[in-house]
C-alpha cells in the first residue's frame, strides 16, 4: 500500500517534470521571448509578482468575486436544487432552464454582462451562471438517489421529519454536493478570469494577463496563469478536506 | 485615411507586388508583426517602441498621423476637465493608447484616473465602443478618429468634448507623435529602393488627401473604409495627417515616448528605444 502510494507520487512528478522539458524545447525552439519565454525566466518574473505591492489587491479582488459568486450560486443552486429533487413536476420545468445556461458559451454570458453590468461584478455574475447550474442538478441527483424504502421504513418507525432530513437525506446529499461544487468551482473560477480578461475592473488576475499581453509581457501573462493555476488547485484541495471532515462528521 | 490614394493607386495596376491590410485593431497588426509576415506597418508609437524593444526586427520608418483621439459623449454636463469629476468615461482598453493618453490628461488636469473619474473598459474595441457611444449605452468615450466622427453623425446627441490633441499642447511643446510607420529590418536592409518609394507614395498620398480632402473622401467611401463622404471630409480634417520621415522628428517622438515611460515604463516596452529605432 504504501510503495503504490510513493509509485503514484513518483508519477506524478514525472508528469510535472516532463511538462517542464517540453516547455523548455518549445521555448527554445521558438528562441524569442515574446512567443513562449523559458520556464525558469517564467518562475523567476512569476516569484517577482508576490513581492508586487498590488499582488493582494489583485489576488484578493478575484477571490473575493469567486467567493461571492459561489456563495449565490451555493444558495440559489441548493435552493432550487432540493426542490426539484422533491417535485418532479418542478424538476420538469427546471430542467430546460438548467440545459439553457449549461450549453450556452461562457463568452456570450461574458459579452451581454459587459452590457448589462458594472466591470467588478461581471465576474461574479459569470461565475454565479456558471456554477449554479452544477450544484443545482448535482443536490436534485442527490435527493432522488434516497432509498425510498428507507424513508419509508424511518417513517414504519415513527422517526420524526427532522430525523429522517438529518440521518437520511442529508448522508445521501452530501457526496454529491461536494463533486457539483468541485467541477462547479472548476469551471467558476476559469470563467471568472475571463471575465476579468475582458471587464477589466481596476484590480483582477484577469486585468493584470489583458495588461501584460497589450505589453507583450509574455513571461507575466504565463506567471499569472500559474498563480491563477495554483489557486485553482488550493480550491481543489479545500474541497477535497471539507468532504473529508463532512464524511467523517456524517458517522 | 492618409494612405488612401496609395491604396488606389496599387488597386489601379500600379506595384501589385504590394497589398494593403486594414485591421480593425492594432493588435491584429502587432500579430503579422510577431510572426514576420507584414513588411511595413502602421501601428500606434507606444506600441511601435514595445515591439522594438521586444527585440523584433522593425523600424521606426516615420510618424504619419499626429492625434485622432477625442473625448465624446452625449453627457451636456461636461465642459470642462473638472466637471468630469465623479463621472464614468468608457475607454476601449487598459495600456493602449486611448488610455494612456487620457490618464496622462486627467493629470495633468489635476484628476487622479479611477479614483476621481471611473474608467469603464466594458467596450474592449473601437468599435464595440464607438457603438456603444452612438446608441446610447455609454455617455461619455474616448473615441479615435475616423469613428469619432461616424459617431457624431449617427447620433446628434453626441458632440466632441475634448480634442486630445488640442489639450496635450496645452501642457507639451512637442506634438502628439501618436502613430507609428514603421519598416521590417530585412526590407530595408535588401530593399532599400522599395522602403524610399513607399515612404514618397505615403508621403504624396498623405499630402493629396489633406489638399483635396473631397476627393480623398470618395476613395474611402470606396474601399469600405467609411459609409458616408460627409464624414470622411469631416474625419480627415481632425485626424492631424501630416507624413514625416521618422529622422526628421528623433528628438519629438523620443520626448513623446519618455512621458508615457515615466509613467509605465511598460508601455514603452520597459525602455526608451535605443538610436537603431529610427531608420535613416
Amino acid at each position: 500500500m504504501k510503495i503504490s502510494f510513493t509509485d503514484k507520487q513518483y508519477v506524478s512528478i514525472a508528469s510535472v517534470v516532463i511538462m517542464l522539458v517540453i516547455w523548455k524545447i518549445l521555448a527554445m525552439h521558438f528562441g524569442s521571448d515574446f512567443v513562449l519565454p523559458p520556464p525558469e525566466k517564467t518562475f523567476f518574473t512569476t516569484f517577482k509578482l508576490f513581492t508586487d505591492s498590488h499582488f493582494l489587491a489583485i489576488v484578493g479582488s478575484t477571490l473575493i468575486r469567486s467567493i461571492i459568486g459561489f456563495i449565490f450560486s451555493g444558495i440559489l443552486g441548493m435552493g432550487l436544487g432540493i426542490i426539484a429533487g422533491i417535485n418532479p413536476l418542478f424538476n420538469a420545468f427546471l430542467r430546460p432552464v438548467l440545459v439553457t445556461i449549461r450549453s450556452t458559451p461562457v463568452i456570450a454570458l461574458i459579452l451581454l454582462a459587459l452590457i448589462w453590468f458594472t466591470p467588478g461584478s461581471v465576474p461574479v455574475f459569470i461565475a454565479m451562471l456558471t456554477m449554479f447550474p452544477f450544484i443545482c442538478t448535482n443536490v436534485t441527483d442527490g435527493i432522488r438517489s434516497v432509498d425510498r424504502e428507507l424513508v419509508e421504513m424511518a417513517q414504519f418507525y415513527r422517526a420524526g421529519r427532522k430525523r429522517i432530513i438529518r440521518e437520511v437525506y442529508i448522508p445521501a446529499i452530501i457526496p454529491f454536493i461536494i463533486s457539483g461544487t468541485s467541477s462547479a468551482i472548476g469551471f467558476g473560477w476559469r470563467a471568472i478570469i475571463t471575465g476579468e480578461v475582458l471587464s477589466q475592473p481596476e484590480y483582477g488576475i484577469g486585468t493584470l494577463m489583458q495588461n501584460a499581453q497589450t505589453f507583450l509581457n509574455v513571461d507575466a501573462v504565463i506567471a499569472w496563469t500559474i498563480v491563477a493555476v495554483i489557486i485553482g488547485y488550493m480550491f481543489e484541495k479545500v474541497i477535497r478536506w471539507s468532504e473529508h471532515k463532512l464524511i467523517a462528521w456524517r458517522f | 485615411m492618409g494612405m488612401i490614394r496609395l491604396i488606389d493607386s496599387l488597386n489601379n495596376g500600379e506595384g501589385h507586388n504590394v497589398r494593403v491590410l486594414i485591421l480593425n485593431e492594432p493588435l491584429q497588426v502587432r500579430k503579422m508583426m510577431i510572426d514576420g509576415s507584414a513588411d511595413f506597418a502602421v501601428l500606434p508609437a507606444t506600441m511601435a517602441a514595445i515591439v522594438y524593444n521586444k527585440g523584433l526586427e522593425y523600424r521606426l520608418v516615420a510618424v504619419p498621423v499626429w492625434g485622432t483621439i477625442y473625448l465624446i459623449g452625449s453627457d451636456t454636463t461636461v465642459s470642462g476637465w473638472k466637471d468630469l469629476k465623479g463621472k464614468r468615461v468608457h475607454v476601449m482598453a487598459r495600456g493602449m493608447t486611448p488610455d494612456v493618453l487620457f490618464r496622462y490628461l486627467l493629470e495633468e488636469n489635476g484628476l487622479i484616473p479611477e479614483k476621481d473619474v471611473t474608467l469603464d473598459y466594458s467596450f474592449p474595441t473601437h468599435i464595440d465602443l464607438a457603438n456603444a457611444v452612438a446608441s446610447g449605452q455609454a455617455d461619455i468615450g474616448v473615441v479615435s478618429e475616423p469613428l469619432a466622427s461616424l459617431v457624431i453623425k449617427n447620433n446628434r446627441a453626441v458632440r466632441q468634448i475634448f480634442s486630445f490633441e488640442q489639450e496635450w499642447k496645452k501642457f507639451q511643446d512637442i506634438p502628439l507623435a501618436e502613430t507609428a510607420f514603421m519598416a521590417k529590418n530585412d526590407v530595408i536592409r535588401n530593399n532599400r529602393q522599395l522602403v524610399e518609394k513607399i515612404i514618397s507614395a505615403y508621403e504624396a498620398s498623405t499630402e493629396w488627401v489633406n489638399q483635396y480632402p473631397d476627393s480623398a473622401a470618395g476613395l474611402i467611401v470606396k474601399y469600405n473604409i467609411l459609409p458616408d463622404t460627409g464624414v470622411a471630409v469631416r474625419s480627415i480634417k481632425r485626424s492631424n495627417l501630416k507624413f514625416v520621415r521618422a529622422g526628421d522628428v528623433k528628438p519629438q517622438v523620443e520626448a513623446y515616448l519618455n512621458i508615457f515611460y515615466r509613467m509605465n515604463p511598460d508601455i514603452t516596452g520597459g525602455k526608451i528605444p535605443d538610436e537603431n529605432f529610427i531608420y535613416r
